[in-house]
């Protein structure tokens, strides 16, 4: 086992044993030292502890990532852009979790199951964030996934939680199928499962055919999960049916991850500048965040509106890769920079969802929502401040991200790319701020309930902030996210 | 001369921390933590910044020094204090940095802003006592001197333009802090929307300075500058083809002067300064008469540089200034609210420090600055403590009488007016007097320049003189049965600031007396030092450097040498004795109308036949308020009419109520079709799109 | 080119075939009687009850669950066995987690109860 293996291995470490301690402080009952704290808080500081810890050890890999390195017989590869997109990955974890904690407590479902689950999907993207190659991914992708499945029916005496669950399965399920099928087939053009070896194939030789057909279908597996169109119809029913702290997770982690993965095979395919395959991955990208915006537009939810807005946000991401695998490579920063924002404010808006939900779904439209502003002003203020960055209004993370991403999309040549993207954005406004003249100017409904808690406010509090921040002083930022290019070799 | 050096300093971000932390905890805690903490407290953070500032410019002494000559008078070269907090925006050709530096002209205003600072917010203590906003109050206050310190500590124009806006916010909060009166909450906005238009020449000079040279850094603008050996060479190329170096960078300062004009009440944006004195009475003495509003000299000064390089801005700085000065004078002759004589006396002084600062007289501007600060807070104080004392009422026809009641607030008074007027060894003397000498024998001054001055000081001398007699001697003439029997003097939260207000005001200059002064340093037989000015010679190096600056500084050290070998001591002592015999000319008239019976003046004048105009002219402030209310306001009324009628009503409101739900019908219906959750169909969206991918890939060879 | 790869289509011709000859074989010579006794599911001679597609208990799935999950485990362990002196300390030591992980895993499964029928 070499040093590179060792210092891979650190990171899922840390999370399996944290995930294992969820599970064993669940059945072993309240230790003594933590009776006197609400039931399960002990669990939800050592789910924090554990992911701060991996946050800390990705970071000093990260830092010492100047040459990257290969691991376990190249199932891994320690990069910058892998590392630096496993921090986003802890980031959302460590959000959803307290976010989650008012919800589950009200619902009864305040389990150490439902931490070890987030955490041992968090293992799962950071796996899924490094893997360099395409069995490893599928492992990865297949441990993320289970998981998620799972905490989308973690309300199984909800009336929409299972159901959620199970299309997000049955739909997961095909397109592992479509993914695995497409690693079969590039396994048989490059004789390896070696994602790096996938760029060679595809410059010519027997295997040419065989790698294209191989790469376009690991393409359209992993572009399910980031919920691109067509392959995006599931993330709705999904995302509006699980319980809103689960969707704050899987509609943030599970996109980052599955960037990350998509990035990386489509940029190490090495795909020429001119060919039909940017046409089809831009074409993609302008479906993606047309329909996504447009399909917000009528909804009358505000989780579902979320649901349909993380499906736009997908699409603008997805010209920022069109862009990097154009050959733009300073898009790949600017990718990475907005998912880190998109993580930010996303699991923060469906906090607040979560803050509100009551069973069944109840509590997440915008009539209920009406006047909560008078109610719950710092939540409200909170949404505020989400929405705001999801609009992208200055001076917050959105604003910052949208911009470095349509300035990138513009540098890399893609100009009709980055004009839809503004036009997108600017139609995005009129639905994201729909939910705060419902909030701020409306009558309050005496029936709108909210579970808060030290928990939930203080993930709230620290999205909020972090959005801000982010937007206000985003040098340091820039500078890390502006590091995340070494996603292929040379 | 060498050019300054800059160090490193870890400990700056202390300066306007603590303020700041102030601001955040009365604001959020304000009423938990109770009013005896805040009371101790909010003075409590300002002592600590001032304490810090105060041990950074000894830092800054010490390291100004040279090594081979320890000494201030033969070895100050000056140095710079620097700390990078943050970089803001690093890309390729814009870096921003969140910088804070400290230089000697940083140094004198961080001393101003904090200890005049500390004393008021001590004043509020008691000021304030009884006013339900007290956290509020306090946490806006801690507010602005954060804000203000960051202004003045500021190492870009971003940085120092952050600190302007936060100063102004500050200022609009505390304008409209009784916020239920609507004359008050009007004033705030009348600010606010008066240094939105100053705002926007600011943001024109810093875009085009940023054109010009591609950075907003001071020093990088210092050395940008250097590095131009021809001012008047034609630029080749860029956004500024075919213009000269000289002519953008006249254009550049003279939009940075309107937004100084915005900041600190300039002829023509005066107007909201008197306004502004809706605001308590510490706040006026704080914010619109000591510190933010001279904002604007400040950055005049800090970009002393360039303007140095444009004799045309400069001239139009010194016109503006001068004629400020004397117009605002005049208007504060037939004022009759305490407050408002105060607020054109301010707009008269800021105008003297721009005319200092349009004939090159850098050094004297600063020092008018601060002799300024000490001896009109001193009386806005005092106004406030009459105030006070007199249940709020502000009209000057109702006082009289009042100095053996308040004495300790009619003493330290008279000490700021004798400064004011410029009586001789007084503050205001030393820094009035250099203005003049200076607006009068600089290479870009000019004797009509020095002339408006003059006029003005004598003005001064009045219309102040007119303003104590009228509050202090003769018999009370208004004011209530209950109020009239509960007069005292102030507490001490209050008196002490005006004592040490008043002690400052009254010594203050001395600092910076004049190498030259009339018999007494032949009498004394020691040559004087004019500290203030050699502290911050450095200063101004680059300018007197620079080739295309060489008419106004040949010699290194300032246009008063310069201005000294052209004219001579006779002349100076000439000038100094006239400028001192027209203040004592306004006093003694002052004392002859006024000190007998105060108001009956008021009261006659308006009926002589020529005068009587005159007066009503300048009772009605020319009445530029109404000429406003006609041409800008109007016809921005009738435009915002416009806009609301026709355009937001019938294009926008048609826009927005008809096209989006019709596009929601349409949309909704169309999301309704696709996504009706069934999983078969999801699915078969799914293998449709790969299918047709999979066609274009094999059709194509590549999809 | 799929030269090399006609032996395999040989054996599944072969295979596919001789399984239909063993079928049809069977369906077309052996004689039947058939009667209601003979199609009825065979339940150890007694007389059967309802359908059988009736609903389980959900702990048959867990128990049978758990069992494929322990059943695998010793899938990995006899090859190691086997080759424990060779893999040396290496080899024992990523048996040893692999076994910790199913133990930890038992424990919780064990403390939660889902080993226990009632």
């Amino acid at each position: 086992m070499s040093a590179h293996d060792l210092a891979a291995l650190v990171p899922l470490v840390i999370l399996t044993v944290t995930g294992a301690l969820c599970l064993l402080l669940e059945v072993t009952g309240v230790p003594v030292g933590a009776r006197k704290l609400a039931p399960r808080s002990h669990i939800v500081w050592c789910s924090e502890l554990g992911l701060a810890a991996t946050a800390l050890v990705l970071l000093r890999l990260f830092a010492r990532a100047d040459q990257p390195a290969l691991a376990f017989a190249g199932a891994l590869r320690l990069d910058r852009f892998g590392l630096g997109l496993g921090l986003v990955v802890c980031v959302a974890a460590a959000l959803a979790i307290p976010v989650a904690v008012g919800f589950l407590r009200s619902r009864d479902l305040d389990r150490g199951e439902y931490y070890a689950t987030v955490v041992f999907a968090a293992l799962g993207m950071i796996a899924l964030a490094l893997a360099a190659d395409l069995v490893f991914l599928f492992v990865a992708l297949e441990t993320t996934s289970v998981a998620v499945y799972i905490l989308a029916g973690i309300d199984r005496r909800s009336s929409r939680s299972p159901e959620a669950a199970l299309k997000y399965f049955l739909n997961g399920a095909f397109a592992s199928g479509i993914l695995l099928f497409g690693v079969a087939l590039c396994y048989g053009a490059t004789r390896s499962t070696a994602i790096g070896a996938l760029g060679p194939a595809l410059r010519g030789g027997d295997g040419a055919l065989l790698a294209s057909a191989g790469l376009l279908l690991v393409l359209v597996g992993l572009g399910f999960k980031v919920a691109a169109a067509p392959f995006h119809m599931w993330a709705a029913d999904a995302y509006d049916g699980a319980p809103a702290p689960a969707s704050a997770f899987m509609a943030t982690a599970v996109k980052a991850a599955a960037f990350a993965a998509l990035i990386r095979v489509s940029v190490n395919a090495q795909i020429d500048a001119g060919s039909g395959w940017i046409s089809a991955g831009w074409i993609i990208a302008v479906a993606t965040m047309t329909v996504g915006n447009l399909a917000a537009l009528a909804q009358r939810r505000v989780k579902r509106m979320l649901a349909y807005s993380s499906i736009a946000h997908a699409g603008y991401a997805l010209g920022g890769v069109v862009a990097a695998i154009g050959g733009h490579t300073p898009a790949l920063g600017a990718v990475g920079f907005y998912l880190l924002a998109y993580t930010l404010m996303t699991t923060g808006a469906f906090g607040v969802a979560a803050f509100f939900e009551r069973a069944d779904g109840a509590g997440c439209s915008h009539d209920e929502w009406a006047g909560a502003a008078t109610r719950f002003p710092l939540v409200s203020l909170a949404m505020a401040i989400f929405l705001f960055s999801l609009a992208g209004v200055p001076p917050t993370a959105g604003f910052l991200a949208k911009l470095n991403l349509f300035a990138c999309m513009i540098d890399g040549g893609f100009y009709w790319l980055a004009f839809v993207g503004v036009l997108n954005s600017l139609l995005s406004v009129y639905y994201y701020l729909r939910v705060l003249v419902f909030m701020y100017m409306r009558d309050p409904d005496p029936q709108l309930a909210g579970h808060g808690g030290a928990f939930v406010g203080a993930g709230l509090a620290i999205a909020a902030l972090a959005v801000l921040l982010v937007g206000l002083l985003p040098g340091t930022m820039l500078d890390l996210a502006a590091q995340l290019r070494d996603v292929a070799p040379g | 001369m060498p050019t300054m050096r800059t160090y490193a300093d870890s400990g700056l971000y202390l300066i306007p921390l603590f303020p700041l932390i102030g601001a955040l905890l009365w604001g959020l805690f304000g009423k938990k933590l109770g009013r005896t903490v805040v009371s101790w407290l909010a003075p409590g953070m300002v002592f600590l910044a001032a304490s810090e500032a105060t041990l950074a410019v000894l830092r800054l002494y010490r390291l100004g020094l040279k090594a081979e000559d320890p000494t201030f008078i033969g070895g100050w070269v000056g140095a710079r204090l620097e700390q990078v907090l943050y970089t803001w925006i690093g890309v390729a050709d814009l870096n921003l940095d969140l910088v804070l530096r400290v230089d000697p002209l940083t140094a004198v205003m961080l001393m101003v802003v904090c200890w005049v600072s500390f004393l008021i917010h001590v004043y509020s203590v008691g000021y304030m006592a009884h006013d339900e906003g007290y956290w509020r109050y306090f946490s806006q206050l801690n507010l602005f001197v954060f804000a203000m310190l960051v202004l003045v500590m500021g190492g870009n124009l971003p940085v120092l333009f952050i600190g302007w806006e936060g100063v102004g916010l500050c200022s609009y909060l505390l304008i409209g802090f009784w916020y239920q009166d609507q004359d008050k909450a009007q004033a705030g906005l009348k600010a606010f929307v008066v240094n939105r238009i100053g705002d926007l020449g600011f943001l024109v000079g810093m875009f085009a300075l940023f054109g010009l040279f591609g950075t907003l850094d001071f020093g990088g603008l210092e050395s940008a500058v250097q590095a131009v050996a021809d001012v008047d060479r034609t630029i080749a190329g860029g956004l500024f083809a075919g213009y000269t170096v000289r002519g953008v960078l006249t254009f550049a300062c003279i939009a940075l002067f309107i937004g100084a004009c915005g900041k600190s009440a300039q002829i023509p944006l005066h107007v909201w300064l008197p306004d502004a004195m809706a605001g308590p009475t510490p706040v006026s003495a704080l914010i619109h008469a000591s510190t933010m509003v001279t904002a604007g000299v400040y950055l005049c000064l800090r970009l002393n540089f360039l303007f140095s390089l444009a004799p045309t801005a400069m001239l139009v700085v010194a016109v503006v200034g001068g004629v400020t000065a004397l117009f605002a004078a005049t208007i504060a002759l037939a004022q009759n609210d305490i407050k408002k004589v105060l607020a054109y006396s301010t707009v008269s002084q800021l105008g003297y420090m721009f005319l200092a600062v349009g004939v090159g007289a850098y050094g004297a501007a600063i020092f008018h600055l601060m002799t300024h600060a000490f001896f009109k807070a001193c009386l806005f104080l005092g106004a406030g403590s009459v105030i006070h004392a007199c249940s709020g009422e502000q009209d000057l026809r109702q006082m009289g009488g009042l100095h053996e009641k308040l004495p300790i607030t009619f003493w330290t008074m008279a000490l700021s007016t004798l400064a004011i007027m410029g009586f001789p060894l007084f503050s205001g003397f030393f820094s009035k007097d250099e203005i003049l000498w200076l607006a009068f024998a600089s290479p870009r001054g000019h004797w009509l320049l020095w002339l408006l001055g003059l006029l003005a000081a004598g003005l001064t001398a009045f219309y102040m003189w007119r303003l104590m007699l009228m509050t202090f001697s003769g018999e009370t003439r208004g004011l209530d049965e209950h109020t009239r029997t509960r007069l005292s003097e102030s507490p001490l939260s209050m008196a002490g600031p005006l004592l040490a207000l008043a002690a400052l005001a009254a010594v203050g200059g001395f600092v910076g007396m004049p190498a030259y002064l009339p018999g007494l340093s032949e009498w004394l037989g020691v040559p004087f030092v004019n500290y203030f000015a050699h502290w911050l010679d450095p200063q101004w190096v680059t300018a007197a450097a620079h080739p295309g600056a060489s008419d106004l500084f040949a010699a290194a050290g300032g246009a008063a040498d310069l201005a000294l070998t052209a004219h001579g001591h006779a002349i100076e002592g000439g000038l100094m004795g006239s400028a001192v015999a027209v203040g004592l000319g306004g006093a003694l008239l002052a004392f002859a109308l006024y000190l007998r019976q105060p108001a009956a003046l008021t009261y006659r004048v308006p009926k002589l036949p020529v005068v009587g105009g005159l007066y009503r002219t300048l009772l009605n402030k020319y009445w530029v308020d109404e000429v406003y209310g006609v041409c800008p306001v109007g016809a921005v009324r009738v435009l915002a009419r416009f806009c609301a009628r026709v355009l937001d009503d019938i294009v926008v409101d048609g826009l927005v109520t008809r096209v989006p739900p019709f596009m929601l019908r349409v949309t909704g219906s169309a999301v309704a079709w696709l996504q009706n959750g069934d999983v078969q169909r999801y699915l078969s969206f799914i293998a449709c799109g790969l299918a047709i991918l999979l066609y274009a890939l094999l059709r194509g060879g590549g999809p | 080119m799929l030269v090399p790869y006609a032996g395999v289509a040989l054996m599944i011709a072969v295979a596919i075939a001789l399984a239909a000859v063993f079928l049809l074989g069977s369906i077309y010579l052996g004689p039947r009687a058939p009667n209601p006794v003979k199609s009825e599911p065979w339940e150890c001679g007694t007389v059967s009850v309802g359908s059988v597609r009736r609903r389980f208990s959900v702990r048959f799935y867990l128990i049978a669950l758990l069992f494929v999950v322990f059943d695998v485990e010793i899938v990995f362990l006899f090859p190691w066995a086997v080759l424990a002196r060779e893999l040396g300390w290496a080899g024992f030591s990523a048996m040893a987690v692999f076994v910790a992980v199913l133990g930890l895993g038992l424990a919780y499964v064990w403390k939660r109860g889902a080993l226990e029928w009632e």
